[in-house]
């Protein structure tokens, strides 16, 4: 579902720095993989080039059987993408939000779709209220909506609980567990360990760029204890 | 195609909701009737200031004075010719043809009136005169118009209306739609890139040229849509105090209906050209903040295009502009309106602004790319340093 070759990705400057340098890997259909890793790690720039947000400057990846570099339209319309950084429109409501994304998508029925998503979520009580004036769970159920508006097979989720309280971010997993159990495939970045522990079925680490690690939660737990001793022990000094 | 209207559409319902949108908006339809009833206000004052004065009209040698008779004229003769001291609003002489010279002071409400009591004096005896201009008499020369009236056709106050009209109609419009688009443009394409809704609409599988185009057709409706809102409150208005202050301006009439389609066309042309060179601006800035000395410093640029227009006609010049992309949108509205726009220059200025807009953009996208115009120019380290920004 998810091919990642060989990305690579250097920002210019005085002192290029090479943000990404080689990262391969693979996720399947109904498969959670975190990816770990400390601030600066690449984290970010590897998901932000899988949505082509970024171009890659060697390597490529496909998604659902799209290229990135020669099908990045096709690309889009396979995932979902949900981030810290991906806001909502604020002076949309919410159900003006999902039909807008339905026709950005290229939905059949744009305005049928909302609906069903509106009640899966449990948004309609505040579905016509503006995003701006949503709290932040109300904001995470409108966005993880947008974020399946046009049912993608693959989701790339990049700490998308940073900032959510416990209920809410409870709540957020149980979303990520039911997609899986769709046959979606997901790259979950996060810091959360505990997180990683109950999704994930595996976990690549990476650490300045490259992957220093791709191997099962089972397998981790199973070495070292936990995810968190497992990631230490592949990025610590 | 039912797509992007739709898209387009929300583009609209997002900026309108936007309080600077409505503001640059609805600001021209809600000031005009203000100046209007502010105007009448005054005329009113001013006007029965100027009933409650005597009026003294100085008849000089070889003028015959049956034309002249009755109230409320007051005749004196010879001798007293002041008009610096405002104590006699005309003198009127016989210029040795079948004609008479008028001196009036131009900046004097009751001096005008005196003029239009004589003019009427000579219309009703059937009188040929020219009304030229004087110098003498004690006038000073900034205080005095000349005017070559005739006075038969009776329809000079109209179509001083109709030049006033013109000359203002062409910056207001051109101003109008660089103000209305600017703020649209900021919501729509930097306050998004600081919000990060912006990466959420990228990470859509819509291609980044339909993102660029229903966020740049929404500035465009909305800078014409103002445009046109203070093109008919300004006309409104004008017609509005013809009537009142000018006898004949009834005899003016309607633009036609060729005029409206025009106007348009010519209106949603150029707010095509003013929006892509507003977003291209924005492309250098990532926040509101920066958005708005960029937004600043594009409308003074574009001022200059703008009021071109009132200056061309003033100057003679109007019709080097007609290929001029922002700067033939008032000169050529104004034609429009008093039906004087060839199809020639409708077709010279909607072709240049056609191929101004796709040259650009063309451009643009060889050299910095479509996505560059969403997501914002790439900035030289030393300018990232110096506003302290990060990767």
């Amino acid at each position: 579902m998810i091919e990642v070759s060989q990305l690579v990705k250097v920002f210019p400057g005085p002192t290029p720095v090479r943000a990404v340098d080689g990262v391969s890997f693979e996720v399947h259909a109904g498969e959670v993989v975190g990816l770990l890793g400390v601030n600066g790690a690449g984290k970010t720039t590897t998901l932000r080039m899988l949505v082509t947000l970024l171009q890659p400057d060697s390597g490529t990846a496909r998604i659902n059987g799209h290229d990135i570099r020669s099908s990045p339209d096709q690309v889009r319309g396979s995932l979902g993408f949900l981030s810290v950084t991906t806001g909502l429109y604020e002076r949309l409501t919410a159900r003006e939000m999902l039909v807008s994304f339905g026709y950005l998508q290229g939905v059949d029925d744009p305005r049928g779709r909302a609906e069903a998503l509106i009640e899966r979520f449990d948004i309609t009580d505040f579905a016509d209220q503006r995003c701006g004036r949503l709290s932040t769970g109300m904001k995470q159920k409108v966005s993880i909506a947008r974020s399946l508006v046009h049912d993608p097979p693959v989701l790339i989720l990049d700490e998308p609980t940073v900032g959510l309280d416990v209920l809410v971010s409870q709540s957020f997993l149980q979303f990520v567990e039911s997609a899986r159990d769709d046959g979606r495939a997901i790259i979950y970045s996060t810091h959360m360990m505990s997180e990683v522990e109950r999704l994930c079925d595996r976990v690549c680490i990476i650490h300045e760029g490259k992957i220093q690690g791709d191997t099962t939660v089972e397998a981790m737990m199973t070495q070292h204890g936990s995810v968190e001793r497992a990631f230490l022990a592949a990025v610590g000094p | 195609m039912f797509r992007v209207l739709f898209l387009i559409r929300t583009e609209l319902i997002r900026a309108l909701r936007d309080g600077n949108t409505l503001l640059f908006i609805g600001f021209p339809v809600l000031a005009y009737p203000v100046l209007i009833w502010g105007t009448l206000q005054l005329a009113m004052y001013v006007g029965d200031s100027i009933d409650d004065q005597p009026l003294q009209i100085v008849l000089l040698e070889g003028v015959e004075p049956t034309w002249l008779e009755g109230e409320p004229l007051v005749f004196a003769d010879g001798g007293v010719v002041d008009l610096d001291a405002g104590r006699v609003q005309a003198v009127v002489s016989s210029d040795g043809g079948e004609g008479v010279e008028v001196r009036y002071r131009s900046g004097s409400s009751p001096s005008r009136r005196a003029l239009g009591i004589v003019e009427e004096r000579l219309e009703r005896h059937g009188e040929q005169r020219l009304v030229n201009e004087a110098l003498d008499a004690g006038a000073r020369e900034s205080e005095v118009i000349a005017l070559e009236l005739e006075i038969d056709t009776g329809d000079d106050g109209a179509a001083v209306l109709m030049w006033i009209l013109g000359l203002f109609v062409g910056p207001l419009s051109s101003i109008t739609i660089l103000v209305s688009t600017l703020s649209p443009a900021i919501i729509l394409f930097v306050v998004e890139r600081e919000q990060g809704s912006l990466e959420t609409t990228l990470t859509s599988s819509a291609s980044r040229a339909t993102v660029v185009l229903t966020r740049l057709m929404a500035c465009a409706i909305l800078g014409a849509v103002a445009a046109l809102a203070n093109i008919g409150a300004l006309g409104l208005t004008i017609a509005d105090l013809a009537l009142l202050l000018v006898e004949d301006a009834s005899t003016l009439g309607a633009p036609p209906l060729t005029a409206f389609f025009a106007t348009l066309l010519l209106v949603g042309s150029g707010s095509v050209v003013v929006s892509t060179m507003i977003m291209l601006s924005l492309s250098v800035a990532r926040t509101f903040r920066e958005a708005q000395p960029v937004g600043s410093a594009l409308l003074l640029v574009l001022m200059f295009p703008a009021i071109s227009g009132m200056l061309g006609t003033l100057g003679g010049w109007a019709d080097r502009l007609v290929p001029i992309p922002v700067a033939h949108i008032g000169l050529l509205v104004d034609r429009a309106i008093r039906s004087e726009l060839t199809l020639s220059d409708l077709g010279v200025a909607l072709g240049t602004d056609l191929l101004f807009v796709v040259t650009v953009l063309a451009l643009w996208r060889w050299v910095f790319g479509v996505d560059s115009l969403l997501s914002g120019l790439s900035r030289p380290a030393w300018i990232s340093t110096l506003l302290g920004e990060s990767r």
